[in-house]
């Protein structure tokens, strides 16, 4: 067992280091002077190897000492005045009780699955006892040693004597035991892991999170001290515990044959966040066969379509699912709002009246409304993922002349898309005025309806020129240029400031059609120059 | 007519994969560029069909004794080892759409249904999304795209490796019947598949190419020369 847990710590220690150089050859400047040969440098490697581990280990500690500091403490000193004096220790038991030793104990540390362990006993067919045994002590030797001066420094400050401090770690580490052999006893029953499971995570955390703090604050501490550390109950424990720990280390046989079973690639935690944008990206935009059943794309060579005409024109064919059915959403949305307004016309004109009037300043909240409601971001993705990706293999298609017709017929469409909905408010707008027997359309109005039809342009050829200049999309669809990131992050940043303008006006209107034009026009100019170029999968 | 390489030199940071590739292709030929995993051959091809640009040095087609334009990315048809096709139109459309935009250089003599006759896709596949397509089916229309535009130069990346024997066949004998018209490269690490269809064999070897004699490729002990030679990269690296 000591020569496993010495090979996963080593394991464990190279992966750290490799990971730590590679990540520091990317930096700027300084990873030019890493050479490519650093990873075969078995001294220096050494030195990382234990640098990153004692790094980990106290970041590890100083993960525990937050959690105590978030979870624990501050509650209670915030609910300090509602709780009968002298009773801050109780609650930390209290807490702990719920926190640690129950919720906690929906984890599972014998099934999780790493690549590490995927390798060890999938590959190099480690012996899984052995490293389940390991494990245990790799994982819960720091576990446990780290929360130790945590409890005894919690018992100090509540006035506690810190053997009960002590007695409280004697517990947590035997509801893990129990917690893990239960688990164990499951799977080998029922094939069931409590710890993938989400639906009975979300219960445990709906459960014990409401019971760890509830009752607290109504000055009742459920679970004190007197009882979870009475001599009787920790008799218990320790049986119950120690029987466990028996179970997991020694007594129990199945390792061998069911262990290799349990190591599922897909419940490696990185593994399933990177597939995660890949999979989102592909249920947003992806397609279906049903896309090519709805399609009404036979008379386009009739209607005299041809090259990229028809090829563009068959790309939103298809996917109406994902470009035409939100603008309907959309449509639906506002229509069910001018139905209200209509409806208040009927029922109180007067109020009718006034928030017509007052629609025109509404332009500050318009701005973040077509930010949100622009169907273009979706839509680059989905030419990026359905089309551009494999389009962008062949030469013709990476023609500068080419790129920028594309990018024509395509500017044209979404923004159809967006104007139609852009269209509808105005005229939603105007028609309320109407009803409302205001002059339907004095000057501000006019501007009203022009800007929000300019915002729709805006914010279409925003994420065309982003698209397009940027080509932020990997083959996976991560997002890697940063400034694209940062460029879309300060849009939203600007539509989320226009929120929060109270006086809209003139003034404004008048601002927001400069810019948005302004605007338009330099991104324009900006694909028309780059986008030959930038336009790549990279 | 003839795709002249002069000096290719391509680096990866600190790591030089093609150093100095200098070579002349003619048409008519099927050239089997082989190299071990990792020499550069992928990489050469990225060059020539402008996926990324090269450190140093220039491709140029030929036509003559002094003329020589430079080789242009629509020179190239390029099938990748993974072939890349969008997922959203069926068969026929794609063709179609390639067609319309190739119609100035289009060969007149094939219809669009006589290409897939030739490269055996049943009529109802022809209507089916790209989607849905096996590896072997995709390859198929890339080389539909070739019959019909006629690209001077034609570079296959590991074909054939992932297909069944039957269609391994097909694309064999489709490629002997185009290369009258055409420079054929196509890369490989398999050396059977390389002796069994090229007409000439060209190493990459430490950045280089090379092209081996026809003595070589007749000689009983042609597979123990060519690992030697291939080996030989190893002990210099």
């Amino acid at each position: 067992m000591v020569r496993t847990l010495r090979q996963l710590i080593s394991m464990r220690a190279a992966i750290n280091a490799n990971v730590f150089l590679y990540y520091l050859s990317r930096l700027w400047i300084i990873g030019k002077k890493i050479p490519e040969s650093v990873y075969g440098k078995k001294e220096l490697k050494q030195i990382v190897a234990v640098f990153t581990m004692i790094i980990g280990q106290l970041t590890k500690l100083a993960g525990k000492i937050l959690y105590m500091m978030i979870f624990v403490i501050l509650p209670i000193v915030l609910l300090d005045q509602k709780m009968p004096d002298g009773t801050e220790f109780d609650s930390v038991v209290s807490i702990v009780f719920f926190l640690n030793c129950i919720l906690g104990g929906t984890d599972s540390v014998v099934f999780k699955v790493t690549r590490e362990k995927y390798t060890c006993l999938i590959y190099m067919k480690m012996d899984p006892l052995n490293y389940v045994r390991s494990y245990l002590v790799y994982i819960y030797v720091p576990f446990f040693v780290y929360f130790l001066p945590c409890f005894l420094v919690c018992a100090w400050l509540f006035h506690a004597p810190l053997y009960k401090g002590a007695l409280l770690w004697f517990v947590l580490m035997m509801f893990r035991a129990m917690a893990e052999a239960f688990q164990v006893v499951l799977y080998d029953k029922k094939e069931f892991f409590v710890s993938r499971s989400t639906k009975i995570s979300w219960i445990m955390i709906l459960l014990c999170v409401p019971a760890a703090y509830g009752p607290l604050a109504s000055g009742i501490v459920p679970v004190p001290a007197s009882i979870l550390l009475h001599p009787a109950v920790l008799l218990v424990l320790l049986i119950l515990g120690a029987g466990s720990l028996w179970y997991v280390l020694k007594g129990y046989k199945g390792y061998r044959m069911k262990m290799h079973r349990t190591i599922d690639p897909k419940w490696i935690t990185s593994e399933l966040m990177k597939s995660a944008g890949n999979q989102s990206a592909a249920k947003e935009v992806g397609m279906k066969e049903k896309d090519l059943q709805i399609d009404h794309t036979k008379d386009l060579r009739k209607q005299g379509l041809t090259g990229y005409a028809y090829f563009n024109a068959l790309f939103f064919a298809r996917h109406r699912r994902q470009l035409i059915r939100p603008v309907y959403y959309r449509l639906a949305i506002i229509f069910v709002l001018f139905a209200c307004m209509v409806g208040l016309r009927v029922a109180n004109p007067a109020v009718a009246a006034y928030i017509c009037r007052q629609i025109t300043s509404m332009l500050p909240l318009l701005v973040f409304i077509m930010y949100a409601v622009t169907v273009a971001e979706k839509a680059c993705k989905a030419m990026f993922y359905n089309c551009d990706k494999s389009m962008l293999k062949f030469g013709f298609y990476r023609n500068p002349e080419v790129i920028l017709k594309n990018f024509k017929i395509r500017l044209i469409r979404i923004s159809v898309y967006n104007l139609i909905v852009g269209a509808a408010i105005s005229a939603a707008a105007i028609v309320l005025r109407a009803i409302c027997g205001l002059a339907p359309l004095n000057p501000e109005t006019v501007l009203f309806a022009a800007a929000v039809l300019m915002l729709s342009v805006f914010f279409t050829v925003h994420h065309l020129f982003m698209y397009y200049v940027f080509q932020p999309y990997s083959e996976e669809m991560n997002i890697k240029n940063p400034f694209f990131r940062a460029i879309n992050l300060a849009m939203y940043v600007i539509s989320y400031i226009c929120l929060q303008v109270q006086t809209g006006g003139l003034a404004f209107t008048a601002g927001v059609l400069i810019v948005t034009v302004a605007y338009t026009v330099i991104a324009l100019v900006l694909v028309y120059r780059y986008a030959p170029k930038t336009f790549r999968v990279k | 007519m003839e795709l002249r390489l002069e000096k290719i030199q391509k680096s990866f940071g600190a790591k030089t994969v093609l150093k100095d590739c200098t070579f002349t292709f003619e048409k008519g030929k099927i050239y089997g560029l082989l190299g071990r995993n990792g020499a550069g051959k992928t990489t050469l091809f990225n060059c020539l069909s402008d996926e990324i640009q090269p450190d140093f040095g220039e491709a140029f087609l030929s036509t003559g004794e002094d003329e020589k334009r430079t080789l242009f990315p629509d020179d190239v048809g390029y099938v990748l080892s993974v072939p890349i096709l969008p997922d959203f139109l069926t068969g026929e459309e794609f063709v179609r759409f390639f067609m319309d935009i190739n119609q100035d250089k289009i060969s007149k003599d094939l219809t669009m249904e006589e290409c897939f006759d030739i490269v055996q896709i049943a009529p109802e596949d022809r209507k089916r999304l790209i989607k849905g397509y096996s590896h072997g089916m995709k390859n198929k229309i890339q080389m539909i795209c070739f019959m019909i535009a006629k690209p001077p130069v034609i570079l296959l990346d590991e074909p054939l490796t992932s297909f069944d024997v039957v269609v391994a066949l097909e694309m064999k004998q489709l490629l002997r019947s185009m290369k009258k018209d055409h420079v054929i490269i196509f890369s490989t690490h398999i050396l059977q598949l390389a002796t069994d269809l090229c007409d000439e064999i060209v190493v990459l070897s430490e950045g280089h190419l090379s092209l081996l004699d026809h003595e070589m490729l007749k000689s009983k002990d042609f597979e123990e020369q060519i690992i030697e030679l291939l080996k030989d990269e190893e002990s210099h690296g």
